[in-house]
């Protein structure tokens, strides 16, 4: 007769089985998401999302100017996904901004507005337009993706 | 009464070879293509793994697993087993650098963490490591059990 495993021997087998079903879900799932995200910011980048969209414009008043950015995104995937941008500009500068950060329920979608004012906009113009932000992308609670952006660059986005 | 299936030299060869190179397509091959691919597109970005690296941990997981085919049945082959499966999750874990990644291309910085994804990629091996042995001394425990109708 052949030994037959024990009954432990076989539970550990099973809990086994369901690891690897429950990390196999997870990352087709997760790299679901993660696809549908990247597909939306593209069809947003050509327009042809009917659910997001990107406005971006610059109003100048006197010396000032103020950039305005919003940033509509659908979630179409199985996980929250969290975004946040956070301005840092440098000290003295007179530049002021907001840090809005979002959080998207699938199926749902959200518009993010992020305002930056420049106090003496020539001389932002003449110093090189350069404002360091950071925008976070996370897929809630798996990953998440930093990015080093340059926000200066809006300035001249939506045009004088 | 048990009888012990004889395990042959004729049955483990064939299956230790595909083991071996399975391994070292899984191990080796892929993960220097794939590391190859990486490099190219982001060449000013340090990886957390070099091909040196690969190769050691290819060699050290296919090794383990290679010897643990060839002695499966006997009591070395767990040591073994575990070993390629303790192996396996570190080599997972300092391939992603602890699931922080830092990549810069074309003047642009960027960071990835997956920490919760990467416990997921190593957890079955974990598992597996702790479940080899666990089994097979539970298995030798009800061996070594009289049988109910013994006197």
């Amino acid at each position: 007769m052949k030994r037959e495993p024990s009954i432990l021997a076989r539970s550990l087998r099973v809990v086994a089985l369901v690891i690897t079903v429950v990390s196999l879900f997870t990352f087709s799932t997760v790299g679901y998401t993660a696809y549908a995200g990247v597909s939306n910011v593209i069809s947003i980048v050509g327009g042809s999302s009917p659910t997001s969209a990107i406005t971006a414009k610059t109003v100048i008043q006197g010396s000032a100017a103020t950039v305005y950015l919003n940033v509509t995104l659908a979630n179409n995937g199985f996980y929250p996904i969290a975004i946040s941008l956070t301005c840092l500009p440098p000290g003295g500068s007179g530049i002021t901004c907001t840090s809005p950060s979002i959080t998207l329920p699938p199926g749902q979608s959200q518009t993010l507005n992020f305002t930056m004012t420049v106090e003496n906009y020539s001389q932002f113009i003449l110093a090189g337009r350069h404002v360091d932000g950071q925008l976070v992308v996370a897929l809630e609670p798996f990953a998440s993706i930093t990015v080093a952006v340059d926000l200066g660059s809006l300035v001249t986005l939506g045009g004088g | 009464m048990f009888e012990e299936e004889r395990v042959t030299w004729r049955g483990l060869i064939p299956s230790a070879v595909v083991q071996l190179a399975v391994n070292v397509v899984l191990w080796v091959v892929i993960p220097v293509y794939v590391l190859g691919l990486i490099s190219e597109l982001l060449p000013s970005s340090p990886l957390p793994i070099t091909t040196t690296s690969i190769i050691a941990f290819g060699a050290t997981i296919t090794g383990l697993q290679f010897l643990g085919a060839l002695t499966e049945g006997r009591a070395v082959s767990i040591p073994l087993e575990t070993g390629s499966h303790i192996a396996l999750a570190y080599y997972i874990y300092s391939a992603v650098d602890g699931g922080t990644i830092a990549l810069s291309a074309a003047g642009r910085s960027l960071s990835l963490g997956f920490q919760p994804l990467l416990y997921l990629m190593v957890l079955p091996s974990l598992f597996s490591a702790v479940r080899v042995p666990l089994a097979y001394l539970t298995d030798e425990h009800e061996a070594a059990r009289p049988a109910s109708d013994s006197v």
